[in-house]
């Protein structure tokens, strides 16, 4: 290797830092390397709306960045968001102190972390290494980007023979593939293998999380609790420690457990959440309080933060008598939420009409309830069916009988084989003094979605596979939750690919559909058998 | 008020402000790098004592790292987080960091490790104690160091900084086994490191196995090594 042909030329490399002083350094030194294009975030806001909006080869982003998110949580949301890509690198820069307390203790880790003060030459060695690792795993970051997962596990477990240096890396990235991929007693077995050679944290985690899915919550909980033995700063660990106590129904320990991690890391949204509704069940109202707090005004730039909060907040300052600051929850909620998705807004203005309601303030409450109404016809299919029930006996309640029907109808239909969603429905009925039509309903819907079924099977019985899967496209997309007619949408797709041959764009579809009912027990034996034709196309396809 | 009857607690006090000096110091090290690297060659004559502050500075520093992790592994909230680690990328690593101050002194710094090889050990740790070898040799090497890891028979990964220097004296020389060696903190740093080090390497532990250091004289043509075996 000669040292002078490594360049960084041609490469896009985003830096993030606080400091403009840090930021024109790390510039001058990446430059020196041959580095042209070269964008600086001071922020997380900046940073992901850079990264939402171009692909970068190289980020280097220091953890610490002042008040808002730091380094760490630019990370897991860009992860959840798949803005960095698998090819790319992301570095996280630490201050030499704080390396050992956020090394390894998170599940969303960076691809290498870099201690300040660091020189020009050591920045070089540590790009050139990485670059030189991503080369190794060129392909298997290139299938899971597609979105391949099969493919990814064929290509970690072909390369395993070959790649002693990267053993661990593809062994941890077998093991979260497995899970992701629900098959957990694989991914346990991967972990143990780990856990044989040495009790590494990371697999110990993996090992306790394999071990929850699989049901085995005392086993798991043992798990988690090698991990925080291994390191004690493992945050990741108490979270999933707190699952698996809750589990077991033993909830004051799942909240002292979350009391903890929120002490090692107070930042994390999605935990302060837990932790409120934990504090709910065991009624310790001052823990909900200040974790509500924490959520819905230091959660102000997390992806985390949902209407929903604002409205469980809401509910317990109006139970603690403190309808003032209630009040200013129902201000805030619309304001915050003006700009979102189209989904958080009408999720929002339920909110708000609830709150509203829970005041006494009845205009204001069907004021919100009308735009409430407005935002779902306008955003068809952004409504979850379990909101639409909740929306649904709001109308009900305010008297407004044929959109409540309207929106039981199409929550029914998409969950017609579900049991535990249907008795819901029949309690919202029930609730509105309806109980007979509401029976009649969810027969009538009921028999409506076998025929339905029915007519799709017979057009590819009888050949006509077109038809076939433009029917139950069409279903798929407006029933989005019914396993049914996912299932069935996967199989015509694929039984046509296996007529016509495979082709990325269908087997995308394919992989979507499956995606959304996977872990659905009651059909678990239809699920594998059209999940395997599946796993045979996606591995041949790159 | 009841401020005059608190205990004043001497240690945390001391730790919080050995911090404080740790990043101050760091910036200064910063710059000091920066300056290094982009000397114009005119005025290098006017910078001459250049990496000497930085040497200084560097030995300054490691030992402000190194109280402070005795200080936590005393108050028990520090213990070795062990990763799986690449060993010849950590070791390039401490050999690039300090490259540039041992080229000061006409010092070339060399790997030597499989590049397949693997060690399970806490890297921030471990790079405190070797770095700090590393800054010592930089007094006592003539020419060329030498960083290499092994595997031995025992299973442990043994990882050492070879000198070409004369040699560690009589009294230093320790090893093989768990057992501490025979502190002098008379002999100011060095003492401290050695006392580091073997901190470091008895934190290291797998199953009934725990590390340890060696030094002696086995380095380049009789010069120092210096070796830290972790289980």
């Amino acid at each position: 290797m000669n040292k002078a042909l490594w360049t960084l030329k041609g490469k896009s490399i985003l830096v993030v830092d606080d400091f403009p002083d840090i930021r024109a350094l790390v510039r001058e030194m990446l430059k020196n390397f041959g580095a042209t294009t070269i964008d600086v975030a001071r922020n997380a806001e900046q940073c992901l709306e850079l990264l939402a909006d171009k692909r970068y080869d190289v980020v280097l982003c220091d953890y610490n960045l002042g008040d808002g998110k730091d380094g760490q949580q630019i990370l897991e949301e860009a992860r959840v968001r798949e803005l960095v890509p698998y090819s790319s690198i992301f570095i996280m820069i630490t201050a030499e102190n704080t390396m050992n307390m956020v090394m390894g203790a998170v599940e969303y880790e960076p691809d290498a972390y870099l201690s300040k003060p660091f020189t020009q030459v050591v920045l070089e060695s540590r790009l050139r290494k990485l670059e030189q690792k991503k080369a190794v795993l060129r392909e298997i970051s290139a299938a899971m980007d597609a979105r391949n997962l099969e493919r990814a596990l064929a290509l970690c477990e072909q390369s395993l023979t070959q790649e002693k240096k990267h053993y661990f890396d593809i062994m941890k990235l077998r093991g979260d593939l497995q899970m992701r991929l629900h098959s957990f007693e694989a991914a346990r077995a991967i972990f143990d293998e780990v856990i044989a050679i040495r009790p590494l944290s990371w697999a110990l985690l993996g090992r306790g999380k394999a071990l929850y899915e699989l049901g085995e919550h005392a086993e798991a909980e043992q798990s988690f609790r090698e991990a925080i033995a291994a390191n004690a700063h493992f945050v990741a660990a108490f979270d999933w420690l707190a699952r698996a106590e809750q589990a077991q129904g033993r909830i004051e320990a799942a909240q002292q457990t979350l009391k903890q991690a929120v002490e090692l890391s107070p930042k994390n949204t999605a935990r302060q959440k837990t932790l409120a509704e934990v504090s709910l069940k065991t009624n310790d109202l001052a823990t909900a309080e200040a974790a509500y707090k924490a959520v819905v005004v230091e959660g102000r730039h997390s992806i985390h933060r949902k209407p929903k909060d604002f409205g469980a907040f809401a509910e317990l300052k109006v139970h603690l008598d403190k309808p003032q600051e209630a009040a200013k929850l129902l201000g805030a909620v619309g304001r915050e939420f003006k700009h979102a998705s189209g989904e958080d807004q009408l999720m929002a203005a339920m909110v708000e009409s609830k709150i509203a309601g829970a005041l006494g303030q009845d205009d204001v409450s069907a004021a919100a309830l009308d735009r409430a109404m407005e935002l779902h016809a306008k955003h068809p299919g952004t409504l979850r069916s379990e909101d639409a029930l909740d929306l649904a006996a709001s109308c009900f309640a305010a008297g407004r009988k044929e959109e409540a029907v309207g929106l039981m109808q199409a929550a029914v239909r998409s969950h017609h084989e579900d049991p535990a969603f249907l008795e819901q429905a029949r309690a919202v009925f029930d609730q509105a003094g309806l109980a007979d039509e509401g029976e009649q309903l969810i027969d009538t819907e009921h028999q409506a979605m076998i025929r339905l079924n029915n007519e799709g099977v017979a057009l590819a019985r009888d050949g006509k596979l077109r038809d076939s899967v433009v029917l139950f496209l069409k279903a798929a997309q407006s029933m989005p939750e019914n396993t049914t007619i996912n299932l069935n949408a996967a199989q015509s797709l694929l039984m046509l690919m296996s007529r016509q041959g495979a082709d990325p764009r269908s087997l995308e579809q394919v992989r979507i559909y499956l995606t959304r009912v996977r872990g659905q027990a009651a059909n678990q034996d239809r699920f594998d058998k059209i999940y395997n034709q599946y796993r045979q196309l996606a591995t041949g396809t790159e | 008020m009841t401020a005059v009857n608190q205990t004043f607690d001497f240690a945390t006090a001391l730790a919080n402000s050995v911090h404080d000096m740790k990043n101050s110091l760091g910036m200064v090290l910063g710059m000091l790098d920066e300056m290094a690297t982009r000397i114009d060659p005119a005025l290098a004559s006017q910078l001459k004592n250049l990496p000497a502050m930085q040497y200084e500075g560097q030995r300054v520093n490691n030992q402000l790292v190194q109280l402070l992790a005795i200080y936590r592994i005393g108050e028990q909230n520090y213990a070795a987080q062990i990763s799986e680690v690449e060993v010849s990328d950590f070791l390039d690593d401490c050999a690039v960091r300090s490259e540039l101050l041992l080229a000061s002194r006409g010092i070339a710094i060399e790997v030597d490790c499989d590049p397949c090889l693997i060690g399970f050990f806490d890297p921030e740790l471990v790079f405190g104690v070797i770095n700090n070898v590393i800054n010592n040799a930089y007094r006592y090497a003539q020419s060329k160091i030498r960083l290499s890891a092994e595997m031995t028979e025992a299973q442990c990964l043994r990882m050492s900084v070879d000198d070409d220097g004369r040699g560690y004296p009589e009294a230093m020389l320790c090893g093989t086994g768990p057992q501490q060696p025979t502190l002098n903190f008379s002999a100011g740093s060095s003492g401290l490191g050695l006392y580091f080090s073997h901190l470091v390497a008895s934190m290291h532990r797998s199953g009934a196995r725990q590390g340890f250091i060696e030094c002696s004289n086995q380095g380049i043509e009789g010069g120092g090594r210096f070796s830290i075996v972790l289980p």
